[in-house]
């Protein structure tokens, strides 16, 4: 405003055609900071419309893997243990601060497997509800002897403290449907220093 | 004090059980007895939102999950949201709310999902989440969804609005300090600025309880310094810029505005606004890690010429006060020239020196100084080349992702660390922004999605050599039937069935005729069946249905039959039946059928 405004027109020639020029020239440069500003926020919007659409596009592709994998995981289940022949042995700890080092589990002959806690894995653990699928297996019909064991160790443990471990031994009978067994870890009693494991069959209602 | 045993020592139990387990506890799927769901619950709390959700897909199997039970529903829709899948996440949620019995859970999950849409960019989305829960929002999570609604306007540049949700029912002492400078700020662009300085001063000089407040703490002091100095108030701007600490992601702005503060006009003294809550003021905050420590008498005065590097010169344009303000101003960038040249704070400070030494005259000095400062912004301009080579390689993202490559963490993933790599430094404001972190997130939930892809790819292989190498102990049909028919009841059940004599019927024998017979070859070659023509086609194709192979040596038979893998069928009592007995027989069925299919219907 202030260039439009300053030329006079008792000014000589010269120093109207710069005033002009000058006119011209701002009017430009506010015509291209327009341009530029509205160019500028369209993109700012763009980027983010394209931005939401790609989110969009992963949430479908997610889906997909996830029936993929739901599929997968299914066959894998039928194939490798038939419902008829599968067991699934989970663990839960009820002891506050214990935080599972290894557990390990071993039905009849078999090696026994071994999962191995880090840190993350340990808390998790102690959440509500929450219990661990160590195993999924699958077995004939009959009776079978299962052994648990455990290692672990308290948060506020030194590092030299032993480690508390616990075992549990057990014959359970597998029919022809699907066996899921649950052993937690928990105090033998409310008050006490004595670790238990215990085991627990569930069965699914028809 | 510790519950655990205080011997520390081996606590062994062994329990030995030879007596076979108890009897089996019954859940209902989907529940939270039901162990599956207290694995999937494991596999959240665990950040495998990914394994999670598949195995309350698996538990759900071919039903609705929105038939399921609630248990499996929340932690469904958690999942869901913490995977990044905010569409089938909400639709859970909705549902959820409808038959929700505890309102605080269904209102602390409805802002996860606002969170989730303001961080991912889904404004309007968020903003129509937030209003439609506001009804009936528990007085437990006023604040927090001032806080979300609040920044979500905020995002859009709706200041005012920003500022009157902020600045309604409860008392600036129940806010949190983020809402606090959140609502400063909101004020300040939305023309209120007398207020806004009010409270981010309040802010400025809040007591911070953890590291975050501290922050949050020395970026209002920065904002509000700024805005002062801005405003040509450099008196007011400077005790704001003191209260920065001395080390902080905010100090190199901070020390680069004390050193304008006083070389800028000083300003008209400025009168508090009132809002409200005065009395908190009462408790200020003071540390000698601040920037105003720098500023103490004697440290200024003595040698900060020889600080800067300067001989002894004779100003020869300055007054006293000049001067003095020269000396004072260097104090805070002579100390900000000494460290990472590639902030821009620093980069200005190293021109701020010579170009007020300059204005005051000492050309000389000016020149050795803005030779120097050529000298450290090509040295910039050098690293900033190799920065942005590398960030054309996308070293440093290939970094980031590599860190936790099979991490199923999804929308909950953080970034906590950044890598040594030339680029970190220009792309750590970049990458605190929430657009490169969600796109950043939503990169590395491809990567892994990938690997997992590529991982079932090899164990589907190997179910497929285990399933063609006969390995598995063939099953035992009258297991698999025993099976089949648990918790299977029929069609009929419940349907009153009376016998009559059926007069219509012709007694066995009474026509002679021969059935029609048709040869059936059975999968094994050396077997052949004769079925009569009905159900030639149907026992042709069951063993394919059936998914068994071929009956042969290594192979289950079919139909399933312990001594021989054909057998001759129909048997000869059925085969006498007459074609008109047959007939009356399938008219009756198909009458039967109709009359059940059109029973479940009305059902």
């Amino acid at each position: 405003m202030h260039l439009l405004n300053s030329a006079d027109n008792n000014d000589p020639p010269q120093d109207r055609m710069r005033s002009i020029r000058g006119r011209r020239l701002s009017r430009l440069l506010f015509l291209a900071l327009l341009t530029w500003s509205a160019a500028a926020m369209a993109q700012v919007q763009d980027a983010t419309e394209r931005a939401i659409r790609l989110d969009q596009t992963i949430q479908a592709l997610k889906d997909e893997v996830l029936d993929i994998s739901r599929d997968a995981q299914s066959v894998e289940n039928a194939v490798l243990a038939p419902e008829d022949q599968r067991v699934s042995i989970y663990v839960s700890v009820g002891v506050r601060g214990l935080l599972l080092d290894e557990v390990s589990v071993a039905i009849d002959g078999a090696p026994a497997d071994v999962y191995h806690y880090d840190e993350h894995d340990a808390r998790a653990m102690l959440a509500a509800h929450s219990s661990q699928r160590v195993l999924r297996t699958a077995v004939a019909v009959g009776p079978h002897r299962i052994r648990f064991s455990y290692s672990g160790h308290y948060a506020d443990a030194k590092p030299d403290t032993p480690p508390t471990t616990g075992q549990y031994e057990a014959i359970f009978d597998k029919d022809y449907r699907e066996s899921e067994l649950e052993f937690s870890v928990s105090r033998a009693s409310r008050f006490g220093e004595q670790m238990r494991a215990g085991m627990k069959e569930w069965r699914r209602q028809q | 004090m510790s519950l655990r045993p205080t011997t520390g020592a081996l606590a062994a139990v062994l329990i030995l059980a030879s007596a076979t387990a108890g009897a089996a506890e019954i859940y209902v799927p989907g529940t939270i007895t039901d162990p599956r769901i207290r694995a999937a619950e494991y596999l959240d709390q665990n950040d495998r939102h990914f394994s999670a959700i598949v195995e309350l897909l698996l538990i759900a199997g071919s039903n609705d999950p929105l038939r399921m039970p609630a248990e499996l529903q929340s932690r469904l829709a958690a999942n869901y949201l913490s995977f990044g899948m905010r569409d089938r996440a909400e639709a859970l949620y909705r549902h959820l709310a409808t038959t929700a019995t505890d309102p605080l859970d269904a209102g602390r999950a409805q802002l996860r999902v606002a969170e989730f849409e303001y961080q991912r960019g889904y404004t309007a989305e968020a903003r129509a989440t937030l209003a439609r829960m506001r009804e009936t929002l528990p007085e437990e999570l006023q604040l927090d969804w001032q806080d979300l609604m609040a920044r979500v306007l905020m995002s859009d540049a709706r200041y005012g609005a920003a500022a009157e949700i902020l600045g309604e029912g409860k008392k600036s002492r129940d806010q949190s300090p983020f809402s606090l400078y959140n609502l400063g700020v909101a004020l300040i662009n939305d023309g209120r600025a007398p207020q806004g300085q009010t409270v981010l001063d309040r802010v400025g000089r809040l007591v911070p309880k953890d590291v975050e407040e501290l922050a949050l703490r020395d970026r209002a002091n920065l904002s509000l310094g700024w805005h002062f100095l801005q405003a040509k108030q450099g008196g007011t701007a400077l005790p704001i810029f003191s209260r920065v600490r001395v080390e902080g992601p905010f100090s190199n702005r901070a020390l680069l505005g004390l050193g304008w503060s006083e070389l800028s006009p000083q300003g008209e003294r400025i009168q508090k606004a009132q809002v409200g809550d005065e009395n908190l003021d009462a408790t200020p905050f003071t540390t000698f890690s601040t920037l105003g420590v720098l500023l103490r008498p004697g440290f200024s005065e003595e040698d900060i010429f020889k600080r800067a590097g300067l001989r002894a010169f004779r100003l020869t344009r300055a007054s006293k006060d000049d001067e003095d303000n020269l000396k004072r101003a260097l104090v805070p960038w002579v100390e900000l020239i000494s460290r990472d040249p590639m902030d821009t704070a620093v980069q200005e400070a190293w021109l701020a020196i010579p170009f007020t030494l300059d204005r005051l005259g000492a050309f000389t000095q000016a020149l050795q100084y803005y030779e120097r400062a050529v000298d450290v912004l090509e040295t910039a301009r050098v690293r900033m080349d190799t920065a942005m080579t590398s960030i054309r390689q996308g070293r440093m993202v290939e970094t980031i992702v590599r860190r936790e490559l099979d991490s199923e963490a999804g929308w909950k993933w953080q970034l906590l660390d950044l890598p040594d790599a030339p680029e970190t430094y220009f792309l750590q404001t970049l990458i605190a922004e929430h657009r490169f972190q969600e796109a950043l997130k939503n990169y590395r939930d491809v990567r892994m999605m990938m690997r997992a892809m590529e991982s079932w790819s090899q164990r589907l292989a190997a179910v497929e050599v285990s399933y063609g190498s006969g390995e598995r102990p063939a099953a035992k049909p009258d297991d698999q039937v025993r099976r089949a028919r648990t918790g299977w009841s029929p069609p009929w059940a419940g349907m009153p069935i009376k016998l009559r004599t059926d007069t219509q019927l012709s007694a066995p024998g009474t026509y002679s005729d021969p059935a029609p017979t048709q040869t059936v070859t059975m999968p094994h070659s050396s077997c052949r069946c004769r079925a009569p023509a009905s159900t030639a086609r149907s026992s042709a194709r069951a063993p394919r249905r059936g998914g068994s192979p071929a009956c042969g040596p290594s192979s289950r038979p079919w139909p399933p039959s312990r001594r021989s893998c054909c057998r001759t069928w129909p048997s000869p009592s059925w085969k006498a039946r007459s074609g008109r007995s047959m007939a009356i027989s399938s008219r009756r069925a198909l009458r039967s059928r109709a009359f059940m299919t059109a029973r479940s219907r009305a059902k």
